[in-house]
């Protein structure tokens, strides 16, 4: 397994643009997009072209992304672009039938840009979900199936110490050092992109 | 900190190990600390009394992971619990409600109570009543509700329906609108909610079963069997009463549309046999609606409810995808272990369904059903209903038909359902085989669940999905690519072309697919390309294969290509790259020494005086003369004086800046008069010499002459056209027909002979004629529109014929009939 010291994802992503932390990147954000966008409803074909211009801006613009340090700047970054292109295609689709009677994407544009509004506030949180269940995921076969489940039952799901590590056969120790270590390289790997 | 050079016998200090838990520590001390921990569990148990510093990275992940507080949740309770107070109380109106919630949506982190109270639709005082009332309400349920999950789902206890019936009496508040559909014994109402300003359902016993006791129960049965369903897939019931004779209840009003006529809609395209990605494209939306019902379905089990008539006329699907089950008036309680709130204040006989009724629609009815068989049905009654709806899916009908219904219902029990194949051959196999599982007889041998059922209708979903991901992954490169990139299929024709394509050429994507690939390769480079493909079918690649691919606008741009097959497809795939300046021009300088050499045209290269100072072999085969009789003298001893005056001023012009193009003289043969020579002259760049181009046109002047005398002495409305559209000559019937002087529309498109509607389409069948140009009738001899230069249009009929002239390029020949009197003027004149 090595010392898993800087696997930080967006730094591998800015640096190469391609290979497999890429395509990992893209799967992730790809999935995001689009999943975000049917949960405002916008018909698949609009959110299809969306979601390809989202990602050919992220793809184009991602090794110029640079962190102001300030939290979320990643996601604001993302939603920003999202935004845009989500205007784009409404004006794009209003010059071409003016009697378009869809959902107004307009409408969430504005508000998906706006800083303070709800749709941001929900925006940040499904953004931190997505990305964070994704590198979970990613971590298989970066770490033994035990230290995972470890991981999964004293983090996340909270159960008394003893009992994982007894179902686990590992010392309490050992059961609390792989929670940790697979805690830091979650960390890690979400450096830059989920911000807490 | 400066700890942790302990062996790992010393325990680490508390410092060591909170140091450790908040990632503090360089990697050597870490390890040491690691190492310690895993054999001490003595220090391990200390570890639970440390701080463990920011804990909200793992709050997110428990988040994440559908565990833990979810933050937005239980504030969205208490704002919608705080305004169904409010508006209860008459404190606020439906609409001052309704701005209310706009402003919410619109910000982050104020509650709706703070919101009502800022914008001066609450006053503080009432404020704080509403707040008491909630918070009365809240302790009550604590105190009753014990069984109530943290998360907060409905399990079927009291919800907003309660609170609804405190509200003024329906006589005020409903005001029915239209009757909305009728069936076995109630009659739904379309109707207006005058307090909450919505649009509800109401749902009537019929009138005439009014008087009937076992109606009224069966119809207060469902009723209350619908509302113990509180899912997004079923309808909720607001409110059941009777009175003044009359039995009804409200329920949401769904608008939408049922999933039998979606299905008949996406079956109106033909089976694709042949491309699994298009069945699955029409089949997707479809089967998440089946997986919906199939999840209420397995809810209403849960609550031991069947639902006994499931089929695609009892499904809505509303605008934005809602999926529901509608129509629980054959609902059936059946034995469970898990029954939930039994009727409470009303005893119902289970017996409400009339003996020796058989309840559903005979098509889809399961065999136990069609037996009348009531004892028999369970759950699994509704998974071959599941699976029934399956089949409607699948073929867009029932599994069964026939002329009567017992002729259907002797089918169901007896005959094996026709498999969906046989309907529709595109029917993917697995799904079929999971559908007729379903349709089996024995109970036994169906899913066991409408869960199993749908578990295995999603993997399948799940894996088609899975591969269609991988195939947009492809295209999703092949999107973002700057190179030109293209699939070509075993025909040599284009399958699939990048954006980068339209960028280049200028026509768009789908125009490309399904085209011959050598269609628009430069003719010279056809060869080139063909012996290319034939090498990459047999499982080379060729590299740096320079073709020319002729734009939109008819020009040819070269392109380096490079070809390969795709592993493990019969497909090949061409990436394109625009050939650069300097590899161009040394392309073209090599091309220009081989047509020196081999053309027939006649080549010569003169000074600025207009001395020859080269020539091809040409001149010898077209003009008679060998080169050194030429080299050196000017070019007026060869030109007939009449034109040497044009001639000489077109060179100067070509030396100055620009070419000239088409410049006709008269040449002296060596032996015999002169010839006619199309010139084109353009500047060697950078060098003051000329460089001329001449082809012999004689023949072709003389064809054409006789031509045009016949074409101006016809009858018939004639024009010729050049193979890029455009008018190269028009008669003097045809330029009176349409209104125009015949040189106004020399070299104009001919689309401006067509209205504006129907320019695409005449390109397009023009497009059409070129690639296989035989002498034809535009639109199998239908009139078009031909635009006036008035405006005004005209009804004629158009035929093309091919037409070669002997220099090579096809020519067109239009006939044009006239069908009628011009039209009145059209609307939109294209300006």
């Amino acid at each position: 397994m090595g010392d898993l010291t800087r696997i930080t994802l967006l730094d591998r992503v800015q640096q190469a643009q391609s290979g497999e932390p890429w395509e990992e990147f893209v799967r992730v954000y790809d999935g995001l997009i689009a999943s975000w966008l049917r949960s405002q409803r916008i018909n698949d074909a609009d959110a299809d072209d969306i979601r390809q211009e989202v990602m050919q801006a992220v793809v184009r613009d991602i090794p110029r992304f640079q962190h102001s340090g300030r939290p979320g700047a990643f996601r604001a970054w993302l939603r920003r672009i999202t935004a845009n292109r989500m205007r784009r295609l409404w004006q794009q689709r209003s010059r071409s039938r003016a009697e378009w009677g869809g959902l107004d994407v307009s409408e969430i544009a504005d508000l998906l840009e706006d800083d303070s509004s709800r749709l941001t506030l929900a925006w940040d949180r499904d953004h931190d979900k997505f990305v964070l269940n994704r590198m979970l995921g990613m971590l298989h076969g970066r770490f033994s199936q035990q230290s995972l489940t470890a991981f999964r039952r004293l983090a996340i799901a909270q159960e008394p110490v003893d009992v994982v590590s007894r179902d686990l056969g590992m010392t309490i120790g050992a059961a609390r050092v792989a929670q940790h270590r697979v805690l830091r390289a979650l960390k890690t790997l979400g450096e830059g992109l989920v911000d807490i | 900190m400066n700890p942790v050079s302990q062996t790992p016998e010393a325990h680490p200090t508390d410092h060591d190990l909170t140091a450790w838990l908040r990632n503090e520590l360089t990697v050597e001390q870490r390890g040491a600390v690691e190492t310690h921990l895993e054999r001490c569990d003595h220090c391990a148990k200390r570890l639970e009394h440390l701080p463990a510093g920011d804990d909200r990275f793992v709050e997110r992940l428990r988040e994440a992971a559908g565990l833990g507080p979810t933050a937005a949740d239980p504030p969205a309770d208490t704002n919608l619990a705080f305004a169904a107070i409010a508006l209860q109380a008459g404190l606020i109106d439906p609409q001052q409600l309704a701005d209310a919630c706009v402003l919410f949506s619109t910000r982050a982190g104020v509650s709706l109570a703070d919101l009502m109270q800022q914008q001066g639709i609450l006053s503080e005082e009432a404020r704080r009543s509403v707040d008491a009332l909630l918070a009365a309400r809240r302790e009550r349920r604590r105190s009753t509700a014990t069984t109530e999950t943290l998360s907060g789902r409905d399990h079927g206890g009291p919800g907003i329906a309660d609170n609804l019936v405190l509200a003024p009496l329906p006589g005020e508040r409903l005001r029915l609108r239209q009757l909305h559909s009728q069936g076995g014994i109630g009659q739904v109402w379309r109707a207006h909610d005058t307090l909450l300003g919505r649009e509800v359902a109401v749902k009537e016993l019929l009138p005439e079963l009014r008087g009937s006791r076992t109606h009224r129960d069966r119809f207060f049965r469902e009723a209350r069997v619908a509302a113990q369903l509180s899912h997004p897939g079923a309808v909720p019931v607001h409110e059941y009463r009777e009175e003044g004779g009359r039995c009804y209840y409200t329920m949401k009003f769904l608008d939408g549309r049922s999933l039998s006529s979606v299905i008949r809609e996406s079956l109106a395209e033909p089976p694709s046999p042949d491309d699994p990605a298009k069945t699955f494209e029409r089949l997707f939306p479809l089967l998440e609606c089946f997986l919906s019902v199939c999840d209420t379905i397995s809810y209403a089990h849960a609550k031991g409810i069947v639902h006994r008539d499931l089929k695609g006329d009892n499904v809505v699907v509303g605008e934005f995808g809602e999926v529901n089950v509608i129509d629980w008036g054959l609902a059936k309680r059946y034995a469970s272990g898990e029954r939930v709130a039994e009727p409470a204040k009303r005893v119902v006989a289970e017996s409400a369904t009339l003996e020796g009724e058989r309840l559903g629609t005979p098509g889809f009815m399961a065999p136990e059903q069609a037996r009348g068989e009531q004892g028999a049905i369970d759950h699994r009654t509704d998974v071959y209903g599941l699976a029934a709806l399956l089949y409607e899916v699948l073929t867009g009908r029932a599994p069964f038909s026939g002329e009567t219904a017992n002729e259907v219902m002797h089918r169901v029990e007896v005959q094996a359902p026709l498999p969906p194949s046989s309907y529709r051959p595109d029917t993917p196999r697995d799904l079929e085989a999971i559908c007729l599982r379903g349709l089996s007889k024995d109970k036994a041998d169906r899913q066991q669940s409408a869960a199993e059922l749908a578990d295995q209708v999603r993997h399948w979903v799940t894996a088609q999905a899975e591969r269609r991901r991988e195939a947009l992954r492809r295209e999703g490169f092949f999107a973002l690519s700057r190179d030109l990139c293209v699939t070509i299929d075993p025909d040599w024709r284009i399958e699939q072309v990048n954006p980068a394509w339209t960028k280049m050429f200028g026509f768009a994507a789908d125009r490309a697919a399904g085209k011959p690939v050598l269609k628009r390769v430069h003719p010279d480079d056809k060869e080139v390309i063909t012996q290319c493909l034939r090498r990459v079918q047999q499982g080379d690649s060729a590299q740096d294969v320079v073709a020319r691919i002729q734009n939109a606008d008819g020009a040819y741009i070269p392109i380096n290509w490079t070809l390969t097959r795709i592993a493990g497809q019969c497909d090949m795939y061409a990436i394109g790259r625009p050939l650069d300046e300097r590899s161009e021009r040394r392309r073209s300088l090599e091309a220009r020494g081989q047509f020196f050499l081999l053309s027939p045209d006649l080549f010569v290269i003169s000074d600025d005086t207009g001395r020859a100072g080269q020539v091809n072999p040409a001149w010898k085969a077209v003009l008679g003369y060998e080169p050194e009789e030429v080299v050196g003298h000017q070019f007026s001893d060869f030109v007939h004086p009449d034109d040497v005056a044009r001639a000489t001023r077109a060179g100067r012009r070509a030396l100055l800046r620009e070419s000239a193009v088409n410049l006709e003289t008269r040449v002296r043969h060596r032996h015999d008069g002169y010839r006619v020579i199309a010139w084109t002259l353009c500047r060697v760049p950078g060098e003051s010499i000329n460089y001329a181009i001449g082809r012999d046109i004689t023949e072709s002047k003389r064809t054409e002459e006789r031509l045009r005398a016949l074409l101006d002495r016809g009858p018939e409305a004639l024009a010729v056209v050049d193979s890029r559209g455009r008018i190269e000559y028009a008669n003097q019937t045809l330029c009176g027909m349409l209104a125009y002087e015949c040189g106004e529309l020399i070299h104009e498109p001919f689309d401006k002979l067509l209205p504006e509607s129907g320019r695409a389409d005449g390109w397009k069948r023009f497009e059409a004629f070129l690639s296989a140009p035989r002498v034809r009738s535009v639109g199998r001899g239908q009139s078009v529109l031909a635009l006036r230069s008035d405006g005004r249009s005209l009804r004629v009929r158009v035929r093309l014929s091919p037409l070669r002239l002997s220099y090579g390029d096809l020519s067109i020949l239009v006939e044009v009939s006239r069908l009628d009197e011009p039209a009145p003027k059209l609307h939109t004149r294209p300006t």
